[in-house]
């Protein structure tokens, strides 16, 4: 009797105690969340206030909410062409890069090719390069070749650049899958082409998603190149915003509305294909 | 008519369909070594001969290793590659901690820390221009929040980017908010990898929960904790869009790195030989890094 009455008290003790920590755990947890993202918060709060109230001694909280300085970035600023110009490119270097990477990556963890693991390294490490190393001779070749701020030049150069990363995660992802079936399938007479589009094609879909996500935000980022390649007609969405804070650095209503902006493909993406990101991201650094 | 088909089609085919994969790979290798290889060994051309595309008149000359051995008695040079060191060794250690951390607090499977672990991943994915308009923003000297936080502190005020104090600092902590929560993915999948026999073995043990962390997941995510470093060092290294967009180097040259100090040398002052050379400096740091690296994978975690 005595036993289950101690039994209960320190059960009692111990429950009350237990939820107290879990309950102090979540609170850190939400308040750094918080904290975290608080950046983001403010910057999209001063997008929407009107724009005198962003340039107050003190920061104000209450206010309308207006969209006057997102009309402005995209009346008279032009942003509409330089957004049009990023997802274009992003857009169709996704696609080639997407579409030689699964190629080259089927190839090299399904086929027996002379030399494969160098040439597999060989791709890797390309990514090494830093981008301001490789851009100044690009610079010089486009300029010879007559192809400086055309957004040929800048999807021909993002497919290139996003094809290392690209291949390693669909190659990792074609490593997890059974060979058998293919296998079979060419012991039957099937053809390699046929084998990678109805088996191998189909099976690894998840990987050239993820691969294919990853490089669409690597393209919509991207700067160095896009600084140096594009200036006036190509110019991307980063250039113009970076070149807005140089000149209007004050007008923060617009500059913020234009970094809300620059976030919302990136939020659109997340949203709709968050999992294969983050699959991505993982598979790419530690593969 | 069918027995007497002709064995030449035949064989071709054969011989292609043999060659497909190889074919395969053709189209990446190609644009590789046109775009990537060819540009590089270009670029090392250019290294050894003085050029300046601002004056056109003078042409190239080759001057061997002369833009080298310049670099190496040019007190800028030094300078940048000290600032590189402090960015680097800065922005990584503090991300590799918080990151840390962040995976530690972070790891629970209920449905809010997962929704957590989402939204923090967040900056990770936006460009390093809009994360750097950003913050640039938020130190705003007389209308950012992080003068408004520190004066309602009764720190006082300061233009973050402005003085030679803090504008390396600022640079570091923005670079910090952006990457740690990186590190945490790949911290907590390498926790995830790990086998929990140890860890229940030396709790049976009587080993306290601090030393269980200390004697055994530390050691057990280590080369996950390599891994994450060298990339995250390798791309502080390269990084040059976030100063580009926060200082453009300044004020003066307080946080001019060598990647800034290439494109300022390159497309500021045109002199493209000795930009090359420069670059291949910075080609040089990273491939010793990733060569290290490529060494540490050796103990490489499954993550599958």
């Amino acid at each position: 009797m005595k036993a289950t009455f101690q039994g209960l008290n320190s059960m009692y003790r111990r429950i009350p105690r237990k939820n107290l920590q879990a309950f102090g755990l979540a609170l850190a947890r939400a308040a750094l969340l918080l904290a975290y993202l608080f950046p983001i918060v403010w910057v999209f709060l001063t997008s929407i206030k009107p724009p005198i109230l962003t340039v107050t001694p003190k920061p104000v909280w209450i206010f309308q909410p207006t969209l006057v300085s997102y009309q402005a970035l995209f009346r008279k600023y032009d942003f509409g062409r330089f957004i049009s110009n990023s997802l274009t490119i992003a857009f169709w270097s996704t696609l080639i890069t997407t579409a030689l990477s699964t190629t080259a990556a089927y190839a090299l963890s399904r086929h027996a090719i002379r030399r494969r693991d160098d040439i597999a390294f060989w791709i890797l490490s390309t990514r090494m390069l830093p981008p301001i190393a490789s851009v100044l001779p690009v610079f010089i070749l486009m300029r010879t070749w007559g192809l400086l701020d055309t957004k040929l030049s800048m999807i021909v150069m993002y497919s290139v650049f996003n094809i290392p990363l690209s291949v390693w995660i669909i190659k990792a992802f074609m490593a997890q899958l059974p060979k058998e079936l293919e296998e079979a399938a060419l012991v039957d007479g099937c053809s390699v082409l046929r084998a990678f589009t109805r088996i191998a094609l189909p099976l690894s879909l998840p990987g050239i998603v993820a691969a294919a996500t990853l490089t669409f935000i690597l393209a919509w980022n991207e700067f160095t190149f896009a600084l140096v390649l594009a200036q006036m007609k190509a110019k991307t969405f980063p250039v113009a915003i970076a070149g807005f804070q140089a000149k209007h650095g004050l007008f923060l209503g617009e500059l913020s509305a234009g970094a809300i902006v620059g976030t919302l493909p990136i939020l659109v993406v997340a949203l709709l294909l968050g999992r294969y990101i983050v699959a991505g991201l993982t598979v790419g650094a530690l593969k | 008519m069918i027995g007497l088909a002709p064995p030449k089609p035949r064989k071709r085919q054969m011989t292609l369909e043999r060659r497909t994969p190889a074919l395969m790979v053709t189209p990446a290798v190609a644009l590789l070594l046109l775009l990537t290889l060819f540009p590089m060994f270009y670029s090392l051309f250019l290294s050894l001969h003085d050029w300046n595309m601002a004056r056109p008149q003078h042409g190239r000359t080759f001057i061997g290793l002369g833009n080298f051995s310049r670099l190496l008695n040019d007190p800028y040079f030094w300078e940048a590659l000290g600032r590189t060191a402090v960015y680097v060794v800065g922005a990584v250690t503090l991300q590799m901690v918080i990151g840390f951390a962040l995976a530690l607090l972070f790891s629970s499977r209920t449905r809010f820390v997962s929704v957590s672990r989402a939204l923090l991943l967040f900056p990770v994915m936006l460009s390093p221009i809009v994360v750097g308009v950003m913050w640039r923003i938020l130190y705003h000297p007389s209308f950012g929040m992080v003068n408004f936080a520190t004066s309602f502190l009764g720190l006082g005020t300061r233009a973050w980017l402005g003085d030679p104090k803090t504008a390396m600092l600022a640079i570091i902590l923005t670079e910090v908010w952006q990457w740690s929560p990186f590190v945490m993915l790949l911290v907590q999948s390498g926790l995830a990898g790990l086998p929990p026999e140890p860890f229940e073995a030396a709790l049976i043990d009587g080993a306290s929960s601090w030393q269980a962390f200390w004697r055994i997941t530390v050691p057990l995510v280590s080369p996950t904790l390599i891994t994450a470093g060298l990339l995250r060092m390798m791309d502080a290294i390269r990084s040059f869009d976030t100063i580009y967009v926060m200082t453009k180097g300044g004020p003066s040259n307080y946080t001019e790195t060598l990647s800034f100090l290439t494109y300022k040398t390159g497309f500021m002052f045109f002199d493209m030989g000795m930009a090359c050379a420069l670059s291949y400096v910075l080609l040089l740091i990273v491939l010793t890094l990733s060569q290290v690296l490529t060494r540490a994978k050796v103990f490489k975690v499954d993550v599958s």
